[in-house]
């Protein structure tokens, strides 16, 4: 008897209260909101930090390897194939840096001789760069442009007269 | 207690720790980030700075390789002398030899079987027999900043067969140190200490040891000519300066030379050679002198004493002529004479010079 009047008491209770069900539903719909919007913030931190870490590091540990090269064209030997023939060049290149590198390209003046020649600290290149000229030849008291690059990207550029 | 009871009691719920524990994760991983950064960062600049102290290192090399350039040659080797200007101890990693004027043999270029190119020479014992006598190699190539003439012995290899040599010292850490083998002349235009000088009419003719040279084959650097090699042909250069300051002179393509050796018994002996163009700096590269197109024109003199000097050549068989100057395959001494005749206020005069005596040998430099 006493828990059917209870029973009457709180449906009438409910029935004459002011909050309604847009309350729960607008606790709910923030609810979700806040949960959605910090996983997103939480996500989007992740990756940004990721990438940026990624990027960076990349980044300062490639530069910071290639600023330890040092390319020192030691000496250019201009000669010819023939009497006449101004068209060999020998470049010597050694390393002074701190690590090894590997030498990708030589430009004799503006001429591209690719080449893949590691040179270790302290030493020479093994075998001097021989580059063949077809076209434009070297010539006695010109200025000639040497530009030895590696593979890390360290370029050196030096003048010699003939 | 009275914590407990506000904690109990308090109306923030598990969310609002959540969100705190949250937002503090996020301020971390923030903090994390740059701390990683500066991690980074830090380890970059101390590789750039120890990089650029080897920089600065290499840049405060100078070394000065001392006149003559060669000394104390031998037929196994010779000395550099070397001075150290710079900051810091030098280190000689290798020194390259470039025949660059071939006239006393292929030796240190592409056509000598041994180097294959220019002579490379390694510390120590060295690495490559670069002139066929042995390994070509130095030693004495650690110097010490601050000291003078400090020789540097290569052996193996040596430069006194009367080609002309560009010496190339390559140091440790990347830096060059280069000369020329015979030492290039020291023209001093503004010092006339040690130059023997006649001053007759308008000119001044330089003819001392410095100032009367020769050049053989396509040597770019003159050597003295008080001593000249036997069957070579050469060019003679003498200085001349031009001492009025009223006019120009312009040399006259009758301008000659003559040498006379001692041994002859009677005239006809002699040898002769007339002025050549002023770009015929040696026997390979001699043009006929033509006055009208490209003479040789000593300007006005300043007002505070001679012009600057300007090498003449010699190297004609005839008058506008080419062929150089060879003094045969006699050892001897020759005596010589100079006629030079010119353009001066636009009349032409003439004069000749006594001269001196001049050597001839077969085993230049060695028996000079």
């Amino acid at each position: 008897m006493n828990l059917a009047k209870w029973a009457m008491n709180r449906i009438e209770k409910n029935r004459r209260s002011r909050r309604g069900i847009s309350t729960i539903m607008a606790n709910l719909t923030m609810l979700v909101i806040v949960v959605a919007l910090s996983s997103l913030l939480f996500v989007w931190a992740i990756s940004s930090f990721g990438a940026y870490q990624g990027g960076a590091g990349y980044w300062f540990s490639s530069r910071s390897i290639a600023n330890q090269e040092r390319v020192s064209v030691e000496n250019v030997f201009f000669t010819g194939s023939c009497g006449t023939c101004n068209n060999i060049v020998k470049v010597y290149v050694r390393n002074v840096g701190t690590i090894p590198f590997t030498i990708a390209s030589v430009y004799v003046n503006s001429t591209l001789f690719q080449f893949s020649q590691t040179v270790n600290v302290g030493n020479v290149t093994t075998t001097p760069l021989t580059m063949t000229l077809s076209s434009t030849t070297w010539a006695h008291n010109d200025i000639q442009k040497i530009t030895v690059a590696t593979v890390r990207g360290t370029i050196t550029t030096t003048t010699w007269v003939p | 207690m009275a914590i407990y009871r506000r904690f109990v009691r308090a109306k923030k719920g598990m969310s609002t720790i959540f969100g705190g524990l949250f937002f503090i994760i996020l301020i971390l991983m923030g903090f994390n980030l740059m701390l990683w950064g500066f991690i980074q960062y830090d380890n970059y600049n101390s590789s750039l700075f120890k990089m650029n102290q080897n920089d600065q290192l290499a840049t405060s090399e100078n070394l000065v390789p001392a006149s003559p350039g060669a000394q104390n040659l031998t037929s196994t080797g010779f000395n550099i002398p070397v001075n150290n200007l710079g900051g810091t101890t030098v280190s000689i990693a290798r020194i390259y030899i470039s025949n660059i004027s071939p006239t006393g043999g292929t030796k240190c270029t592409n056509s000598d079987p041994n180097s294959q190119g220019p002579c490379v020479v390694d510390s120590g014992l060295g690495t490559q027999n670069c002139a066929g006598n042995g390994n070509c190699g130095f030693t004495n190539g650690n110097v010490a900043a601050g000291v003078i003439n400090q020789l540097i012995h290569v052996t193996g290899v040596t430069l006194n067969d009367g080609s002309g040599y560009k010496v190339i010292l390559s140091s440790t850490r990347g830096r060059l140190f280069s000369f020329f083998y015979p030492w290039p002349v020291n023209v001093n235009t503004g010092n006339p200490g040690g130059q023997f000088v006649t001053n007759i009419g308008p000119l001044s003719i330089y003819f001392d040891f410095k100032s009367f040279n020769f050049t053989q084959g396509s040597q770019t650097q003159s050597q003295s000519a008080f001593c000249v090699p036997t069957s070579t042909t050469m060019v003679l250069w003498v200085y001349v300066a031009n001492n009025a300051p009223d006019s120009g002179v312009t040399l006259e393509g009758s301008t000659m030379m003559e040498m006379q050796p001692y041994s002859a018994n009677g005239f006809g002996q002699f040898v002769r050679t007339w002025i050549v163009s002023p770009t015929s700096i040696n026997p390979a590269s001699i043009t006929p002198y033509n006055q009208g197109t490209n003479p040789y024109f000593l300007p006005a003199a300043p007002a505070n004493g001679a012009g600057s000097k300007t090498p003449v050549y010699f190297g004609g068989a005839a008058q506008g002529g080419v062929g150089g100057v060879n003094l045969g395959n006699t050892q001897d001494n020759w005596l010589t004479f100079m006629g030079f005749y010119y353009i001066y206020r636009g009349q032409p005069q003439g004069e000749t010079i006594p001269f001196m005596d001049l050597k001839s040998t077969a085993g230049y430099p060695g028996t000079c």
